[in-house]
């Protein structure tokens, strides 16, 4: 359900910005839009973070394993795809 | 100041903010999660030569989401092994993909230790990822930087990845989000079984 609403949203975008039915103005504007958005979000997730009493506690108790766990899973998925790309040398490069 | 952002709301979360406040944020994150992807849609319609683009993707649109998910698992059991965890307990963790909500659930039939810290690790994948997507775009290439994102790649760190990638790789990171999260219920679950 998220998801297709998700998917909604990015389209009915995608729609606006290639029939380019969006405003002058707000297209000038739409880097620092995102990013006031985006910044507001990221504020709100970290209150809701903050705010929960369980994910405060766990973090005293089980913060460094999962430092660890998030650190490796990251380091392999990103490792992964680096030998990939370099592998098929054709996505991923800055062209 | 993308961290900043989330570090200021932890701060705010801890020593302002009222409890029965932050429950009533779940409306205001949708509304604001949607908006955002709105804009991001404009930025990826307004380039016009984005479908050919994709096209040019081809098989790596499937492969690296993939390749992710194959990272995380193995980055969880080879996580599991230095705490002396059994390799399926590390290897579910790992297979949350940074989705934490849906595999902490998953795994609080297992057990509430493993479940917590689930929970936990996915939360942490989620800020690493924020503070990690430009420095890995910057110096290292625009599809490593969608790897760390995990299953989140299609809502919450997206437009992240669309502020310091291209339209390409944002359109890469949708549908690799999109792939591992629809792996979590299915793959969490069957690891945590062997």
């Amino acid at each position: 359900m998220r998801m297709l609403l998700y998917i909604g949203m990015l389209l009915m975008g995608a729609f606006i910005g290639y029939k380019e039915m969006a405003h002058p103005k707000l297209l000038r504007g739409l880097d620092k839009f995102q990013m006031a958005a985006l910044l507001m979000l990221l504020f709100v997730m970290g209150v809701r973070i903050g705010v929960d009493k369980e994910v405060m506690g766990a973090i005293q108790v089980i913060g460094f394993k999962a430092i660890v766990f998030a650190l490796i899973t990251i380091s392999l998925s990103v490792l992964f795809v680096w030998i990939f790309v370099r592998y098929t040398n054709k996505s991923g490069d800055r062209s | 100041m993308i961290v900043a952002a989330v570090i200021l709301g932890c701060l705010a979360g801890i020593f302002i903010v009222p409890p029965e406040l932050a429950g009533k944020t779940d409306l205001f994150m949708d509304i604001g999660l949607c908006l955002l992807l709105v804009l991001v849609g404009i930025d990826i319609g307004k380039q016009k030569g984005i479908l050919k683009e994709v096209k040019k993707l081809g098989k790596s649109l499937i492969v690296i989401p993939l390749l992710i998910a194959l990272g995380s698992i193995v980055g969880g059991i080879v996580s599991g092994f230095i705490f002396q965890m059994p390799f399926n307990e590390g290897g579910a963790i790992g297979a949350g993909f940074g989705w934490y909500s849906l595999s902490a659930v998953i795994l609080a039939d297992y057990s509430n230790e493993l479940s917590a810290l689930a929970f936990l690790t996915n939360v942490i994948r989620e800020l690493f990822a924020i503070m990690l997507i430009p420095l890995i775009a910057k110096y290292i290439g625009y599809a490593e930087a969608v790897a760390p994102s995990g299953a989140t790649a299609m809502d919450t760190t997206l437009p992240i990845i669309t502020r310091y990638t291209d339209a390409k790789t944002s359109v890469l990171a949708f549908v690799s989000g999109v792939v591992l999260s629809t792996l979590v219920p299915i793959v969490v679950p069957i690891i945590i079984g062997l």
